[in-house]
């Protein structure tokens, strides 16, 4: 066997959470090596012969059937990814074991996706970036239920700034903070003077079509009244720069993406990434002449030193074309070993090397956000189908006393009409062609008379974690290379679904507000259908997975520290949204991007130690 | 590119400000021209082409914002909205350049080659010949007498919110900083030059190579300024379109390009008529139509311009949708061939200013 590779570091994924480690410990000259199990651009913007760069990307995008999230990724055998195509309806209660990538296990569906290429799921994010309450990291201090996180606001927030100006968010903090809504809950303490690197990105019509709209109206929850405000959202999306701040444009084309265009097409693909995607800190990461990038390796298992119990090499399989199994099994070692490969993906990747699990939590507590839509059509025109996917939201119901007995939930507001619950307009104007034979200038009317009128808004709502909802891995199930496929179990529980059902009720009041003819439907053959108190309610994915390696306390009922390292392994690190305990209201990217600075300091510091 | 005649000494506050408001002039003159043939190019296709001209573009605007905040900081206004501010196509560049004319052209060879003569570095023509990086000198020349002669009168007090702030320039290579004083206008003016044709240089050598990255092959025309990803200067990277390759490390003014290929498929251009006048669509109502629609747009475009740079610079940012609606109409235009055209041309835009009476569709009925 030939000598084993030595770094500094090995950090296993090239998402974002790998990317923000990579770039902060490379800038501190420490040597890096990334091993990502999907395909890359190398940097490349333009496609240059036969290597390929993100243009590539828009050029699948083009071309593809569906436009899901995943549709201008490359749709990769070696290292598969699940897709919201793939979700069924389980009812009839058997396990589903040969649709896509995951391994469904019910009783409910699990309906988000992630992205295996370099650069990770934010090549297709939205781009929302909100930090959690205050009251989101004592759960079970405030509530009696779910956990609370051994790292308070108090400590989170520098990193949270750190996260904002690394990631380049556009936001004013004088409306982030929450003062101007009358719920004491949802306010969100920001350092005295602080502000975002970017303004907020302007809000849409829509959005302020609803503040007019809106003004004055509260809805009651227990005998509490609570202000319905439209906020803007903070966005990992390029505006207007404050002070010396200069926006990051697209990785291998600088000029371009200094600031949002309007393209409207943020999810699946931004043309001109003014959104920010991981790719932009890959870049920097490199930049410093210490990260080293190695695209197409799947990592399949850890070793252990018997005695001291480090991680001693992390084992490899490199391929070398997508469509065929051929590879080479390859070993390196780090004296630091961060896992940053997505939290099902960690948490298979740790089941498999059977290590970090002496608390039994690997893979356990997984959650999202069930998202449920509603969505009529508004007595004017309102612009749909223009902006950024989302400039607002109404986050008057992310926290209060309610959480005692149902999940809280936010609103958001979505610019782009019928898009997702009905597929518009790619898949309702050819029905109105086709079946409504339409043409000429009444298949203009037609559309011009409906389509700026579409309305959407989404309920994050949140989950608990559940012991119970996980990953698991099953020698029956596994990739073309060999590797597992994860075996997930999840159920929404009643916590939750009584948050969906108050969702429903409030949107129900909005919609009398504002005078939208509803036209929301839950079928019973939906994916994501499911029932409370004989109401019938549907979820989706929100792709915000959560939790299967959560950090706690101890070392008996969590996986990592408040170090976001391993109880069990010194010199084990893990990254990304699998550490976080609970999900709470806010898409967790920041939050988790966040934690990944205070864990890159922390792998600073224990490498100064060695 | 050259001036004929010699620059006139900048003696008095009259002579800075006249002399600001042709700079402003020149580089939008520039505009037309460059945009004609981006946007001839069919959407989706020759990217690498449509990046560079884009690039280019947006540092034109960069650098009429800077001289615009100079002339501002001085006392001076920028005047954009007038049918002389415009010039008809073809033309002679405002400086007064006699040796070749501006045109509106697609995206071919012939462009390529009138945009290198626009670009054309003062070290690539004899010396007696002035540039506009000598134009510009010449501004700085009057700058540094003027602030010695009249001090602090130079740059008055209640000029700094008049000014176009760096926040608003939309992408592309530069940092916009106020004008306050000599220093600042001098570095203006300076990232005018140092972009267009490249950095002043006493001792050019024409084997000497590139300072190249190894990672990009791009050279620093920027680097150094504005802490920007490295660049070519206007003029190597309209040339590298022009022998469709990339310079690279290594690569000098005399060796040209070695990189890899850049492909440039001119047929995926719309085959625009050149120099297009409004008259040529007189016979044809709906290409008359789209091109008075992009020409009312055009003029919005112009009236926004002006009052951003004249005391209410927030209009910059409605000025910018503007410039998204004037692409729109400019490629739906651009996709009609005109009708009974023997040579199969399409219809393209005129590029014209229209009084705000003009602007009424009866207008030209």
């Amino acid at each position: 066997m030939t000598k084993c590779e030595q770094f500094d570091v090995v950090i296993i994924g090239a998402g974002i959470s790998g990317a923000i480690m990579a770039q902060q410990l490379g800038a501190q000259q420490k040597k890096v090596l990334i091993l990502e199990a999907g395909t890359g651009t190398d940097g490349r913007f333009f496609n240059n012969n036969d290597k390929k760069g993100y243009e590539s990307y828009m050029d699948t995008f083009f071309t593809a059937m569906a436009k899901i999230p995943n549709a201008p990724f490359p749709n990769n055998p070696n290292a598969p990814q699940p897709l919201v195509t793939d979700t069924r309806n389980m009812s009839d209660g058997k396990p589903i074991t040969n649709n896509g990538y995951f391994v469904q296990m019910g009783p409910n569906p699990f309906a988000s996706t992630y992205t295996r290429s370099e650069g990770g799921t934010t090549l297709h994010w939205l781009g929302t970036c909100l930090r959690m309450l205050p009251e989101d990291f004592k759960l079970k201090t405030h509530f009696g239920h779910g956990l609370d996180w051994p790292i308070s606001y108090d400590e989170l927030q520098p990193w949270y700034e750190v996260a904002e100006t690394m990631i380049g968010v556009s936001a004013n903090a004088r409306d982030q903070n929450y003062q101007q809504i009358d719920n004491p809950a949802v306010h969100i303490p920001f350092r005295e003077g602080y502000d975002y690197p970017m303004e907020k990105i302007p809000q849409s019509f829509l959005d302020n079509y609803m503040n007019q709209g809106l003004q004055g109206m509260s809805v009651t929850i227990d005998y509490h009244h609570y202000p319905i405000k439209v906020v803007s959202t903070p966005q990992g999306r390029n505006g207007m720069p404050r002070g010396d701040y200069r926006p990051v444009g697209a990785v291998g084309n600088q000029n371009l993406g200094q600031r949002c265009a309007g393209n409207s097409n943020c999810v699946p693909i931004c043309p001109i990434q003014a959104k920010y995607n991981a790719l932009k800190t890959l870049a920097q990461a490199k930049t410093t002449g210490f990260v080293e990038v190695r695209n197409q390796c799947v990592v399949s298992d850890m070793a252990l030193d018997e005695y001291t119990h480090e991680v001693k090499t992390v084992i490899y399989k490199q391929y070398t074309d997508t469509q065929t199994t051929d590879y080479e099994v390859k070993t390196v070692s780090g004296r630091i070993v961060v896992l940053a490969a997505h939290a099902v993906e960690n948490a298979k990747i740790l089941l498999a090397a059977g290590i970090a699990n002496s608390s039994d939590q690997v893979g356990r507590n997984l959650m999202d956000h069930p998202t449920m839509l509603t969505w009529g059509l508004m007595p004017t025109d309102i612009g749909a189908f223009r902006g950024p996917g989302s400039t607002s939201g109404i986050p008057s119901l992310r926290g209060g006393e309610f959480r005692r007995k149902q999940a809280a939930f936010r609103i958001e507001i979505g610019n782009w009409g019928w898009s997702w619950p009905a597929g518009a307009p790619i898949s309702t104007v050819p029905d109105l062609i086709d079946n409504k034979n339409l043409y000429g200038a009444e298949l203009k009317r037609a559309i011009s008379s409906v389509y700026p009128r579409m309305f959407r808004l989404g309920f994050l709502v949140e989950q608990l974690p559940d012991p119970n909802n996980r990953v698991t891995i099953d020698e029956r199930y596994k990739d073309q290379l060999g590797n597992y496929r994860p075996v997930i179990h999840y159920q929404v529980t009643d916590y939750t679904r009584a948050g969906m059902a108050q969702a429903k009720q409030v949107s129900d009041e909005l919609f009398a507000y504002l005078g939208v003819e509803a036209y929301t439907q839950y079928k019973q053959s939906d994916p994501g259908y499911v029932t409370y108190q004989g109401e019938g309610y549907s979820y989706n994915g929100a792709g915000h997975l959560v939790g299967t390696h959560i950090m706690g306390f101890n070392a008996q009922t969590s996986v990592v520290d408040k170090h976001q390292r391993s109880w069990d392994h010194p010199n084990l690190y893990l990254v990304g949204c699998g550490n976080m305990p609970t999900i709470s209201t806010s898409n967790p990217t920041l939050t988790m991007a966040a934690l990944t600075y205070w864990a890159a300091d922390n792998v600073l510091k224990a490498l100064e130690q060695t | 590119m050259y001036c004929r005649q010699p620059l006139r000494t900048i003696e008095t506050i009259d002579d800075l400000h006249y002399n600001l408001q042709l700079a402003v002039e020149l580089e939008f003159s520039t505009l037309p021209t460059y945009l004609q043939a981006l946007y001839s190019i069919k959407e989706g296709s020759n990217t690498i082409a449509y990046s560079v001209i884009r690039s280019v573009i947006m540092e034109e605007m960069f650098h009429l914002t800077n001289a615009a905040n100079v002339l501002i900081a001085t006392g001076g206004s920028p005047a954009l909205n007038s049918p002389e501010f415009i010039p008809i196509y073809p033309t002679f560049l405002p400086d007064n350049e006699k040796w070749f004319e501006a045109r509106l052209l697609k995206l071919s060879p012939q462009a390529l080659m009138l945009f290198l003569a626009i670009e054309m570095p003062g070290d690539l023509v004899p010396i007696s010949m002035i540039t506009i990086g000598k134009f510009y000198e010449n501004i700085e020349k009057g700058l540094k007498y003027l602030d010695e002669k009249m001090g602090a009168d130079l740059f008055p007090c209640g000029t700094l919110d008049k000014q176009i702030e760096h926040k608003y320039y939309y992408g592309g290579g530069g940092i916009i900083n106020k004008v306050t004083n000599l220093d600042s206008a001098l570095f203006a003016l300076n990232a005018i030059i140092a972009q267009g044709e490249g950095a002043p240089n006493k001792h050019w050598d024409p084997d000497k190579s590139f300072p190249l990255e190894d990672t990009t092959g791009i050279e620093s025309g920027d680097h150094q300024l504005f802490m920007q990803p490295r660049e070519l200067s206007h003029f190597y990277r309209f040339n590298e379109l022009k022998k469709g390759r990339r310079y690279v490390l290594g690569d000098s003014h005399n060796s040209g390009p070695t990189g890899p290929e850049i492909n440039i498929n001119y047929d995926d251009v719309y085959n625009l008529k050149p120099d297009p006048q409004s008259g040529d669509y007189i016979h044809y109502p709906e290409l008359e139509e789209m091109n008075f629609n992009v020409n009312v747009i055009f003029s919005r475009l112009l009236d926004q311009l002006h009052l951003a740079f004249n005391g209410q610079p927030k209009t910059l940012e409605t000025a910018v949708c503007t410039m998204f609606s004037l692409k729109e109409v400019i490629q739906i235009l651009m996709r009609n061939p005109i009708p009974d055209n023997e040579l199969g041309e399409y219809a393209a835009p005129t590029w014209e200013y229209l009084s705000p009476e003009e602007r009424t569709l009866s207008s030209i009925r």
